[in-house]
């Protein structure tokens, strides 16, 4: 489909030269000032928008942790400790009115190395990060949480660092 | 009390300061790692407020307006984001969703009368001198660049969009058909009689 308003004899070389270098042109333009200024208030903004959480029951009456806390210090010690695997996702089962029930911890394992001790490595990690957040002992505390871990998928390199897609891509590339 | 990129000894690698991918950076800072959200956010914000203040033509304010949003919206939608695309077409998505939004509340801008003047067609030598770049030419390529400018202000929304996408950000046709909701088949019809309308109206430049 063509625009009726635009003339169809004209010889496009040259016009099409022109959008080449114009384009070029744009793609090396500097970064506006302006950029450089609202990112800091951009990104101030973005990271005090609150994310959807639950408030969680501890063995002390008098304390809750929110859900978005310990699935974050949850992921960063897991990081931090499983060297084969990575956290993709955690999944906090909560009822009763804040009471935590279950964890799930899905895992991204490296291609090779062994998904049992990557496994038996994040229920260690995992038990230890809800006895020293909810504390030790019958419900509320830690002993009453089931503790799950599911490894999805794997990547051949370094599964901190890439997700499986970026592998996929980089071999069509 | 979360261990955040910048200090966390990531285990696996030799030396610790191996690059993470856009998408591991977003499966972090999905599960709440704000250092990664800002290591995303310095790789892919630049982009999205060039994209923004394109598609809403030079209007910063409103382009900040929308790419905040856009950056909120990610923030929050994170935990949900399951990584099945990249995270730079998943953001875009996000971004063109508020642009479209504001451009819904502003009136049409009115063509400019030069870009619809009769086009020339011998500019051939001076396209070849332009490119060897001068300091008396650089006023010359100024004047390029301002007539593309115009002449992608011309354009139909959805050809703005997906000519942008393609030529100054580097999307595949399929990351554009994800961006725009729509199929690559439509966005290469769309490139095309982009590109066919912007080479017409760039013979004018002289």
């Amino acid at each position: 489909m063509t625009n009726p308003d635009l003339p169809d004899d004209l010889d496009r070389s040259v016009g099409e030269r022109a959008l080449e270098l114009a384009r070029d042109q744009l793609r090396d333009q500097p970064q506006s000032p302006h950029a450089a200024e609202a990112a800091g208030r951009v990104l101030a903004r973005a990271l005090a928008a609150p994310r959807r959480a639950t408030t969680i029951e501890t063995s002390d009456p008098l304390l809750q942790v929110s859900s978005v806390a310990l699935v974050a210090l949850l992921r960063s010690t897991l990081a931090a400790e499983v060297a084969d695997a990575a956290v993709r996702r955690i999944r906090l089962d909560v009822r009763d009115r804040g009471r935590l029930h279950a964890v799930h911890v899905e895992l991204v394992a490296r291609y090779g190395t062994s998904v049992p001790r990557s496994a038996e490595a994040a229920h260690v990690v995992t038990r230890r990060v809800l006895a020293e957040t909810l504390g030790a002992g019958p419900a509320p505390g830690a002993d009453a949480v089931a503790h799950h871990v599911h490894v999805s998928d794997v990547t051949r390199g370094d599964p901190h660092l890439a997700e499986p897609l970026d592998e996929d891509q980089a071999g069509d590339a | 009390m979360t261990r955040g990129t910048h200090d966390e000894q990531v285990p696996g690698t030799d030396d610790g300061t191996a690059r993470p991918s856009d998408n591991a950076l977003a499966r972090r800072a999905g599960l709440g790692d704000r250092a990664a959200f800002e290591d995303l956010f310095a790789r892919l914000f630049p982009a999205t407020l060039r994209y923004a203040t394109r598609l809403l033509d030079g209007d910063e304010r409103s382009a900040e307006d929308a790419v905040q949003d856009a950056w909120i919206t990610a923030w929050r939608a994170l935990p949900d984001f399951e990584g099945r695309s990249k995270v730079q077409t998943w953001l875009f998505t996000i971004v063109q969703r508020e642009v479209y939004r504001r451009r819904r509340r502003t009136r049409p801008l009115a063509v400019d009368d030069r870009i619809l003047e009769p086009l020339g067609r011998d500019d051939a030598d001076r396209l070849g001198a332009a490119r060897r770049v001068d300091p008396e030419q650089e006023a010359e390529l100024d004047d390029l660049w301002r007539t593309l400018n115009l002449a992608l202000g011309e354009l139909p929304w959805t050809q703005r969009a997906a000519w942008t996408l393609r030529e100054l950000e580097g999307f595949s046709y399929a990351e554009i058909a994800q961006v725009l909701d729509t199929t690559p088949t439509v966005v290469r019809g769309q490139l095309h009689r982009a590109r066919r309308s912007l080479a017409i109206r760039m013979e004018q430049w002289r």
